[in-house]
């Protein structure tokens, strides 16, 4: 069960794809209101501990390469226009990672000393960016497209044109650095759980 | 999909969820697809089902590659260079493309470029610069820098340049680029092409392996042949081993003369013995310079004397001083050997030069008093025919117009910069300061900025860099930042 398993996978019903083919404004509108949500949330999780600033600029960016790109999409092709789109937002985001420019730690550490003014969740959730963020790069994209985006292990080695083995080594070396990290910074949210590190 | 060994099984990882997207992302997008596209969509597209293999990609990257080689090739041949300027101080050997046509800098050269099309100006101020111009480029070379009286000018040609000051002269401190130029050799090597050297009027063609120098107010002597049996030294201007020996070798016998000279003095002045462990040590000025901790360079007459300058005729005029520094560092006699022949110019000298301090000069590890012979140079233009000579102010320290109206910005920028190269930036600051009393520009405030910096002005940083326009102010904001001060306002 993934951290996406709960939403289905979005999509767009194939006559307002159509429409947005041929530059149907309505349609575009429809496209970048339903796919908005997983590009923002895929940009801002990759940009975790870097330059989040830019995260508004690379979705901007996405929907105009995509919508630009849209009428050469064939649509009774294997990849679906999710996964299509994804890929676009993820290739723009490792462009923006490599560029040489001073990465701030934006994310607000795991706020220990302020346990009686916030739940366990956001706990959980503050430790959560800081150990995904301090996770190597390579890592850290298969991790949050399968555990966030609910790709599949196919679909990340063609996004990211890798070895299907790679991709699985990969998420297993993250999932196990992650849940190290996770331990180690609040033990009491990984304590007790099943799994080979707990 | 099922992931049997997931590690984090049983983490709430849900628990991380980003913001909820800003509105307006639509708008937006739509609006920048209406514009006219800036990026191909053949680029940014990325179609899975459809993407060629990777021999596919290679094969299409050569050939767009091979297209664009053909394409470069055929605007090569027709299409006019950039026009472009730059000033360039070589601190060690350095090579520059001039699109089409390339110059190769000794350490030392200093020089100012200007292309418009086909034609590239310079201004060689000093040092020693291969030259190797394009079939279809003109290139006229101003030698001194834009005072000078002569000028070098080749097309398709090679040679070298090199521009000396006379020896004495290479001790100044503080002389600028414009009085450089009346005191500047120059010698001419061409190695291929012809050149035309033109000199106090009288212009001459230089041949393929001939040699000329030029010389201020004197026409060009004829060219002096090689013998046909002469080895050919195509590198032979300041770039070879053989010039780099004589030119240490000249200024090897400059230090010694002025050290000699400077120890007659100064036993004279000093009145001490002859003894050798109490005499003070002779040394160059350029030596002394280097242990500086303050005092002011830069020596300008006041107002007054500024006036009775101008009312003698006079554009330059030359002093020498002869100084002692004692162990502490502090000048401990002062004596002018060769008056600016403005006795309140000499006085307004000597003031500043006792306010002069040394690091103690150490010989064998000991603090020992040294001696020195410093010259000034200061050029001044003929005043301006609207220049009311009898309404001079004579409180300099507000920069008075009539001040501003005899002090040559352009001089003091050079001077700030060449301060600044020296590695004085305080000094650098100082000078600049005084020039954006009486003129300010873009460019200006950019240098004061960076100086301020420099020297670890924080407060007079901030101020100068709120004055730059916002394009220019990153390269300087880094160049700060690495001084480990923070230019804007929090």
């Amino acid at each position: 069960m993934t951290a996406a398993a709960a939403h289905p996978r979005e999509s767009l019903d194939e006559l307002t794809t159509r429409r947005a083919q041929r530059g149907d404004e309505q349609a575009w509108r429809a496209l970048i209101a339903r796919f908005q949500p997983p590009v923002h949330g895929l940009i801002w999780r990759l940009l975790a501990g870097r330059a989040r600033h830019r995260v508004e600029d690379l979705v901007q960016e996405t929907f105009v390469r995509v919508l630009r790109a849209l009428p050469g999409f064939d649509l009774a092709g294997t990849a679906s226009l999710s996964t299509w789109i994804l890929t676009i937002a993820t290739r723009l985001t490792l462009n923006e990672l490599r560029r040489p420019e001073p990465a701030a730690l934006e994310i607000e550490p795991p706020a220990m000393e302020r346990t009686d003014h916030a739940t366990e969740r956001q706990r959980l959730g503050a430790a959560i960016a800081v150990c995904i963020a301090a996770l190597p790069e390579p890592q850290r994209v298969v991790l949050v497209l399968r555990e966030y985006h609910d790709l599949d292990y196919q679909d990340i080695a063609r996004m990211l044109e890798l070895d299907l083995g790679t991709v699985k080594s990969r998420l297993a070396r993250a999932r196990t650095r992650l849940r190290d990290d996770l331990s180690a910074t609040i033990p009491d949210a990984v304590r007790g759980l099943g799994g080979r590190h707990a | 999909m099922h992931d049997d060994d997931n590690a984090l099984a049983g983490i709430d990882l849900a628990a991380w969820q980003p913001p909820a997207p800003p509105a307006g992302t639509a708008d937006a997008v739509i609006a920048r697809l209406r514009e006219p596209a800036s990026v191909p969509a053949s680029v940014s597209a990325i179609d899975l089902r459809d993407r060629p293999s990777r021999r596919t990609w290679w094969i299409g990257g050569a050939t767009l590659v091979a297209a664009a080689i053909v394409a470069l090739a055929a605007w090569g041949l027709t299409r006019t260079p950039r026009n472009g300027h730059d000033e360039v101080v070589a601190t060690r050997a350095r090579h520059l493309e001039l699109d089409g046509s390339t110059a190769d800098l000794d350490a030392g050269a200093e020089l100012r470029w200007d292309r418009d099309r086909h034609r590239l100006s310079v201004h060689q101020a000093r040092g020693a610069v291969r030259w190797t111009i394009a079939d279809d480029d003109t290139l006229v070379i101003e030698p001194g820098g834009p005072g000078s009286t002569a000028t070098i000018e080749a097309s398709g040609a090679s040679l070298g340049v090199e521009v000396q000051m006379n020896l004495s002269d290479m001790r100044l401190l503080g002389a600028t680029t414009l009085t450089a130029a009346a005191v500047a050799v120059v010698t001419v090597v061409v190695y291929a092409g012809h050149v035309q050297a033109t000199s106090a009027g009288q212009t001459v063609n230089v041949t393929p392996g001939a040699t000329i120098e030029l010389r201020p107010e004197r026409p060009p002597e004829e060219p002096a042949l090689r013998q046909p049996d002469e080895p050919w030294e195509p590198i032979a201007v300041g770039a070879g081993p053989i010039d780099v020996q004589q030119l240490e070798e000249q200024l090897r016998v400059a230090d010694e003369k002025i050290a000699a000279l400077t120890a007659e003095l100064a036993a004279r002045t000093v009145g001490r013995s002859a003894d050798p462990a109490v005499a003070p040590h002779p040394i160059s000025p350029i030596t002394l310079e280097a242990s500086r901790l303050s005092g002011e360079k830069i020596i300008l007459p006041d107002a007054d004397t500024k006036l009775a300058i101008a009312k003698a005729g006079a554009t330059k005029i030359f002093g020498t001083f002869k100084l002692c520094v004692d162990t502490s560092g502090t000048i401990s006699s002062l004596r002018p050997v060769k008056s600016t022949g403005f006795e309140t110019y000499d006085q307004t000298i000597e003031q500043a030069i006792h306010d002069w301090k040394f690091k103690p000069f150490l010989v064998d590890g000991k603090p020992t008093p040294v001696c020195t012979a410093v010259t000034f140079i200061y050029r001044q233009d003929e005043p301006k025919p609207d220049v009311d000579r009898t309404t001079v102010k004579h409180d300099s320290s507000t920069a008075p117009p009539t001040m501003c109206a005899t002090m040559d910005v352009d001089d003091l920028m050079t001077a700030a910069k060449n301060q600044f190269m020296a590695g004085y930036a305080n000094a650098a600051l100082s000078v600049m300061t005084k020039a954006l009393q009486c003129k300010q520009s873009v460019q200006m405030y950019r240098f004061a900025a960076t100086y301020a910096c420099a020297a670890h002005e924080a407060a007079t940083a901030r101020t100068l860099f709120a004055k730059v326009p916002p394009q220019f102010q990153a390269a300087i904001e880094q160049k700060c930042v690495q001084e480990g001060i923070a230019v804007r306002s929090p």
